[in-house]
C-alpha cells in the first residue's frame, strides 16, 4: 500500500536522514512516529544506505575476472594499460596479482575428518600386530623390514625396502588382504597415500590382487591412507625406515 | 597425435584417452586432453564440459584443500570448484575462445585454471571482507541501522560481487555531480558523518544539512534506479528494522 505523508510542512528535506542518523529533532521524530508513509521511506533509505555501504568498498578495484585475465596476459593492450595504471597504485590489488602469481599444489590432501563426513564412510584404524621373532642381524643395517597392521577386517602388510644405492630414501610395498576389486561394483581405482604433515608425499593405487608400491620416501614417520568406497583405512604413526 | 586426426576421434575416445594420459608423465603428453579442452571451448560442446568437470573435479578439490590461508568444508571445496570452471569458461570465451591461439599445450591450460581457482578465492575473500566492513559500519552508525547488521541472508546478497557490480554501474551513470559525488565518496568510502564533510569541505557544503540533503537525494535516487535489489534488500531488512525512539 501506498502512503502519503500526513504532513509535509513538517519534514524537509535531509530530515528522514538526519533521523537515520539519531540526529533528528524531537519534532521529526515524533512526525515519523506517527506517519507511515515517511517511516516506509525511512526504511527504504536505509536499505539504500546499506546497499552502497557495500558497493563501494574498494569502488576503483577491477573484478576478479579482470584481475585474472590481466595475469594471463588475455587482455586487449589499452585495458591492459588502464588496469597497470590502477594496479600501480593499488596495494589491494598488488597483493591479488602476486597470489594469483603463485599456482596452488595440488599435494595436500582434504582434512581426513571432512573427506569421511563427505562420503558417511568408515574409519578403520590400523593395529600394528606383534611381529614374528626376526634374527637380530635382519635388523642391523639397511634390512627390509615388515609390519602387519589389522583394520577391521582388512589386513595390510607393509614391506619398507632399504634403498638400493647409497642413499637415504626407502621404498615401500604394501599388500591389502580382504580386498577384492570384483567385490566393489564402483570399478574407480582405489588410492593409496602416503602422507607427512599433511602432505601427500606417495601416491599410488591398487592393483587387482590389493598391492602397491611407493619409492623415494626419505626417513621420517608417516601416515599411510587407504580411500576405500566404503572405508577409509589409517594407518597413523609408520615409522620409515 | 597429429592435430587434424584427434579432431577426427570420438568424443569418447577423446575422453577416454585424456584420462589415460592424465595418468602419465607430461613429456608423454599427446594431446587428447587439450583436443577436450578445444572441443569444449572452441566447439561448444557440452558433453565435453561434462566431461572436463569430471576429469578434473579431484585435481581441482586438491588444489582447494591445498590453499592454506582457507579451510575449506566438503560443500564449499565443491562450491568453489564449480565457480572456478565457470570463471574458465566465462573469462575465456569472453577474451580468448580460439584457446589453440593462446595455449600451447594442456599445461598451460591446467596453469589458468588454477589460476581460476585461486582468483575464486580471492574473490571470496574479497565478499568476505566486505561483509565484515559493512557490518562494521552499520554497527558504528545510528541504531536504526544496527538490526541489519544481524541480517546475515540479506547482508551476503548486498555482497555478492554480480549486485556489487550493479551498484557501482548505477553510480557511475547517474551520480555525476561533483557535489554528489564528493558526498557519496566521502559518506560511504569514507564513513564520513555530514557534520564531519561540511567541516572539512566548508566551501562546498554551508552545514551538515546542506551534505544530508544531497545525501538524501542521492540515496532516494538510489532506491528508485535500483529497485530490484532494493526492493528484495529492503524485505529482508524490514522484517526486523526498528525505528529509533
Amino acid at each position: 500500500m501506498a502512503y502519503t505523508c500526513i504532513a509535509p510542512n513538517e519534514i524537509t528535506e535531509g530530515d528522514l536522514l538526519a533521523y537515520l542518523e539519531g540526529s533528528a529533532p524531537a519534532a521529526v521524530v515524533a512526525h515519523i512516529a506517527r506517519c507511515p508513509a515517511c517511516a516506509a521511506e525511512v526504511a527504504a533509505l536505509r536499505s539504500a544506505a546499506t546497499m552502497l555501504i557495500a558497493a563501494l568498498d574498494r569502488p576503483a578495484c577491477p573484478d576478479l575476472d579482470d584481475l585474472l585475465l590481466y595475469q594471463a596476459d588475455l587482455l586487449p593492450h589499452a585495458e591492459r594499460r588502464r588496469l597497470h595504471r590502477h594496479i600501480q597504485g593499488c596495494v589491494h590489488c598488488q597483493q591479488e596479482l602476486v597470489q594469483l602469481a603463485a599456482p596452488l599444489a595440488a599435494t595436500v590432501s582434504p582434512p581426513v575428518v571432512e573427506r569421511i563426513a563427505e562420503v558417511g564412510r568408515r574409519i578403520l584404524t590400523g593395529l600394528l600386530q606383534p611381529a614374528s621373532p626376526t634374527p637380530a642381524l635382519a635388523l642391523r643395517g639397511h634390512a627390509p623390514r615388515q609390519y602387519t597392521y589389522q583394520a577391521g577386517d582388512y589386513q595390510l602388510i607393509l614391506a619398507v625396502l632399504p634403498p638400493l644405492v647409497d642413499e637415504d630414501v626407502w621404498q615401500l610395498e604394501g599388500q591389502l588382504i580382504g580386498y577384492h576389486a570384483a567385490s566393489f561394483a564402483n570399478d574407480a581405482a582405489i588410492t593409496v597415500r602416503v602422507q607427512q604433515a599433511g602432505v601427500v608425499v606417495v601416491q599410488d593405487t591398487l592393483d587387482e590382487f590389493g598391492f602397491f608400491a611407493g619409492d623415494q620416501l626419505a626417513a621420517g614417520t608417516y601416515t599411510l591412507q587407504i580411500d576405500l568406497p566404503d572405508a577409509q583405512i589409517l594407518i597413523e604413526g609408520l615409522s620409515i625406515p | 597425435m597429429a592435430v587434424h586426426a584427434l579432431r577426427q576421434l570420438s568424443l569418447d575416445t577423446v575422453i577416454q584417452e585424456c584420462h589415460a594420459e592424465s595418468r602419465q608423465e607430461r613429456q608423454r603428453e599427446s594431446g587428447y586432453c587439450f583436443e577436450l579442452f578445444r572441443r569444449a571451448m572452441e566447439e561448444g560442446d557440452q558433453a565435453a564440459w561434462a566431461a572436463i568437470a569430471v576429469q578434473y573435479r579431484q585435481l581441482l578439490l586438491n588444489w582447494i584443500y591445498g590453499y592454506r590461508a582457507v579451510t575449506f568444508t566438503p560443500d564449499e571445496a565443491e562450491a568453489t570448484a564449480h565457480e572456478a570452471l565457470e570463471r574458465f569458461w566465462r573469462t575465456l570465451s569472453a577474451r580468448a575462445p580460439d584457446i589453440t591461439s593462446h595455449f600451447a599445450h594442456v599445461g598451460a591450460l591446467l596453469k589458468y585454471l588454477n589460476q581460476c581457482v585461486i582468483a575464486t578465492i580471492l574473490d571470496q575473500q574479497r565478499r568476505a571482507q566486505r561483509r565484515a566492513r559493512l557490518v562494521e559500519r552499520l554497527q558504528a552508525d545510528a541504531i536504526a541501522l544496527q538490526p541489519i547488521a544481524s541480517d546475515t541472508d540479506a547482508l551476503e546478497r548486498l555482497c555478492r560481487a554480480e549486485q556489487v557490480a550493479q551498484v557501482r554501474q548505477w553510480v557511475q551513470t547517474h551520480v555525476t555531480d561533483p557535489h554528489e559525488q564528493l558526498v557519496l565518496r566521502l559518506s560511504f568510502e569514507q564513513a564520513l558523518t555530514p557534520a564531519q564533510i561540511a567541516q572539512q569541505y566548508p566551501q562546498q557544503f554551508a552545514d551538515a544539512q546542506a551534505v544530508r540533503r544531497l545525501k538524501e537525494r542521492i540515496l532516494k535516487r538510489a532506491r528508485r534506479g535500483l529497485s530490484a535489489i532494493h526492493d528484495e534488500s529492503a524485505t529482508d531488512m524490514a522484517v526486523d528494522a526498528e525505528q529509533p525512539r
